[in-house]
């Protein structure tokens, strides 16, 4: 069955690079934001790029670092996760209900350089860092000039 | 095409995605859409990286708030992640709980290039109508994986009492 979930973070996200693209004639960028049937909401990322390492930044509150699983498979990383309601009864007094529950699901493409065995992860306030350092042999040299 | 007509048709098409986008988000967020405001004034001649991620990032962040009545209390739970303890302010106003934070680039976040930057950072405000009158001095918060949870107790005179009805011999 092929069915697509409206991702409103995902529309304003190629919003985003469609007008990046068209302002300066770039190229796609490292995110990627086929996010798939199975979420339910989707978590805004930050990602950074070091000298020596990439960062990403997800906002995910209210799931607990147990519930979080990531995952490195050729290039693609992954993360999913599942938040959870804190109380399973008394669904009755609820006056406002905004918060979405359910699973999360995001994929990334790593570029070459990403070393995936050293990959590490953690959860902090309901954000989630991932550190992914780059491979010692691209990291950039510095060359000295010999007189 | 000529460039100019790629350019429109690249626009409407933006345009477009925008519409579409913007209702979704509407819909589907209700009041939970905040605006984040800049705090970060520029210090120097030269913008660090830090201010460059406020001013070039997400100027809105999805701040879903959850209210729940029950006889005795009022608690209401608000996704705003990470956030340091001492930058929330919370004050209770006319039956209006009114949260304020300053969400801050931490200090190490401020190296390097951005490739992707969908959060929001600055301050905010959210207000949310409560459905009773509340003690306000008695209210206790507490903040954990994210989300900030507020608990009111009512005022004695907005608490539900149940009347038995005795039958009469």
């Amino acid at each position: 069955m092929n069915m697509r979930r409206y991702e409103p973070w995902s529309l304003l996200n190629q919003l985003n690079n469609e007008m990046n693209a068209l302002m300066e004639g770039r190229g796609p960028s490292l995110g990627d934001s086929s996010t798939l049937a199975t979420s339910d909401w989707v978590p805004a990322v930050d990602i950074r790029e070091e000298p020596d390492r990439y960062l990403i930044h997800a906002d995910v509150p209210g799931v607990s670092p147990d519930d979080i699983e990531i995952h490195m498979e050729g290039g693609v990383l992954t993360l999913k996760g599942e938040r959870k309601r804190e109380d399973t009864e008394e669904r009755e007094g609820y006056k406002r209900v905004e918060r979405v529950y359910g699973s999360f699901y995001r994929r990334f493409s790593l570029p070459d350089t990403a070393d995936a065995e050293r990959i590490t992860a953690n959860s902090r306030n309901g954000v989630l860092e991932i550190v992914i350092p780059k491979q010692e042999k691209m990291q950039p040299r510095r060359i000295e000039v010999q007189s | 095409m000529s460039t100019f007509e790629q350019l429109k048709h690249g626009l409407e098409q933006a345009w477009d995605h925008l519409g579409e986008g913007w209702r979704a988000l509407r819909e589907r967020a209700g009041q939970a859409l905040t605006r984040f405001h800049p705090t970060e004034q520029c210090e120097g001649a030269v913008e660090t990286v830090g201010e460059q991620r406020v001013r070039h990032g997400s100027r809105w962040g999805l701040l879903a708030a959850e209210l729940l009545e029950t006889e005795d209390h009022v608690e209401v739970r608000l996704e705003v992640p990470g956030m340091d303890l001492q930058n929330f302010d919370i004050t209770v106003h006319d039956q209006i709980l009114v949260v304020r934070g300053h969400k801050q680039v931490a200090r190490d976040e401020r190296r390097g290039s951005y490739l992707i930057s969908e959060r929001a950072f600055g301050s905010f405000e959210r207000a949310l109508p409560l459905p009773a009158p509340v003690e306000d001095s008695r209210a206790e918060a507490h903040y954990r994986d994210g989300v900030l949870t507020v608990r009111l107790p009512k005022q004695a005179s907005a608490r539900q009492r149940r009347i038995p009805v005795e039958a009469r011999r």
